[in-house]
């Protein structure tokens, strides 16, 4: 063997924060929501789901990666993220950058030319929106950062349908909308949890601005919408009876655990019971489109 | 699925839809969320949009969705309604 050695732990590091700037756990998410779709759409071939999700995982890992480097300057002041590789000295700022920059190329040429354009244009959409629209703009400047920065987390939906389906219709708009009314009382849930990271660098999330009990009325407010639009869909018939059931359950599951919060005195056990939920429920809510339209073909 | 289903549905989400997005816009315009009263004229705009924006996106597609639940149903192949096939358009 020639060339440098290069000590074995050190190598693992780098592989471990390159990883770490994807922000895998969230990701993880981000693919049910993009392949689940896929299924709803049609029934796509096994190569195509793999391409989408290379795809997927790889702009929203860029995304994430750049994120970093904007947010570096508060990173490094907040409990949650102060061990993030920029903020821990372990990686120069320009090289997160670049390897961002570098990860959403790939995969929009991967989406591009592997599946349809349409499908790379929704998820560079997604990209430049969470990047320029949610970081750079909304997210220091407002208390509504996460209604309208939750758009970013909507795309992946749009991006597994296009994918299969070549198009959008009235059904991708649908599970867009979900997933963006299910960001604010998923995301309050947290920023309740951390508003006083957030207020020390700053950024004006809700409980900071409008006050926990006013934070907490809203989220009761977009979780009754998410309900309501999760049950559509079946009444123009894009899902059957199976599917409206589960909604049910899983959106009258959240409605509790959200108004379990506001009726609280001590809220902080029910809050993060309401964050670990709404994970859970948006997962298996989008599982339960693909059984009921798998069933029906 | 019986023919009392969807319009029950559509009804029950437009009240829902109805009843948070008042109460959403109502704490912004005469409530706890409304900007501060030293903001800046271009940020309480720029509030206001962010606020009135989802909301008209949801008049929106509540107006969509009603035409589509109401729009004539030709028998496609197996008997699903041409709302469901168009779903189907990948597979």
């Amino acid at each position: 063997m020639t060339g440098v050695a290069v000590p074995r732990t050190a190598e693992r590091t780098l592989t471990a924060d390159l990883i770490a700037l994807t922000k895998p756990r969230i990701i993880s998410l981000l693919l049910v929501t993009t392949i689940a779709p896929m299924y709803v759409a049609g029934r796509p071939g096994i190569l195509l789901v793999l391409l989408v999700t290379i795809g997927g995982y790889l702009m929203a890992g860029g995304a994430n990666a750049v994120n970093m480097y904007l947010d570096r300057d508060i990173d490094d002041r907040m409990a949650r993220t102060r061990l993030r590789p920029i903020p821990s000295g372990r990686m120069q700022p320009q090289a997160v950058l670049a390897f961002g920059v570098a990860l959403a190329t790939a995969a929009t040429f991967l989406l591009a030319f592997f599946v349809n354009v349409l499908t790379a244009a929704l998820a560079l959409a997604g990209f430049y929106f969470y990047v320029f629209i949610y970081t750079r703009w909304l997210k220091r400047t407002t208390p509504q950062n996460i209604v309208i920065g939750g758009a970013a987390g909507a795309f992946p939906p749009l991006v597994g349908w296009a994918a299969v389906a070549g198009r959008v219709d009235l059904t991708a708009i649908f599970l867009f909308l979900i997933v963006f009314y299910w960001t604010p009382p998923h995301f309050w849930a947290l920023a309740l949890l951390k508003q006083h990271d957030y207020g020390r660098v700053g950024v004006p999330m809700a409980p900071l601005v409008w006050g926990e009990r006013e934070t907490m009325r809203q989220m009761l407010w977009y979780t009754l919408i998410l309900i309501a639009l999760t049950t559509l869909p079946v009444a123009f018939g894009a899902f059957g009876v199976g599917y409206l059931v589960a909604a049910l359950a899983l959106g009258g599951l959240l409605l509790w655990g959200v108004v379990r919060v506001l009726r609280a005195g001590q809220w902080t056990a029910r809050a993060w019971w309401v964050y670990k939920y709404s994970l859970l429920y948006l997962a298996l809510l989008f599982v339960a489109m693909v059984v009921d339209r798998q069933l029906a073909l | 699925m019986s023919s009392y289903l969807a319009p029950a549905i559509l009804w029950s989400a437009i009240a829902l839809c109805a009843v948070a997005q008042v109460a959403l816009l109502h704490s912004f315009f005469l409530g706890a969320s409304r900007p501060a009263r030293g903001a800046s004229r271009a940020f309480r705009t720029t509030e206001t949009l962010w606020v009135v924006l989802p909301a008209l996106t949801l008049a929106c597609l509540l107006a969509v969705t009603w035409r589509a639940v109401h729009a004539p149903a030709p028998a496609g192949p197996g008997g699903a309604p041409a709302s469901a096939i168009g779903a189907e358009a990948g597979s």
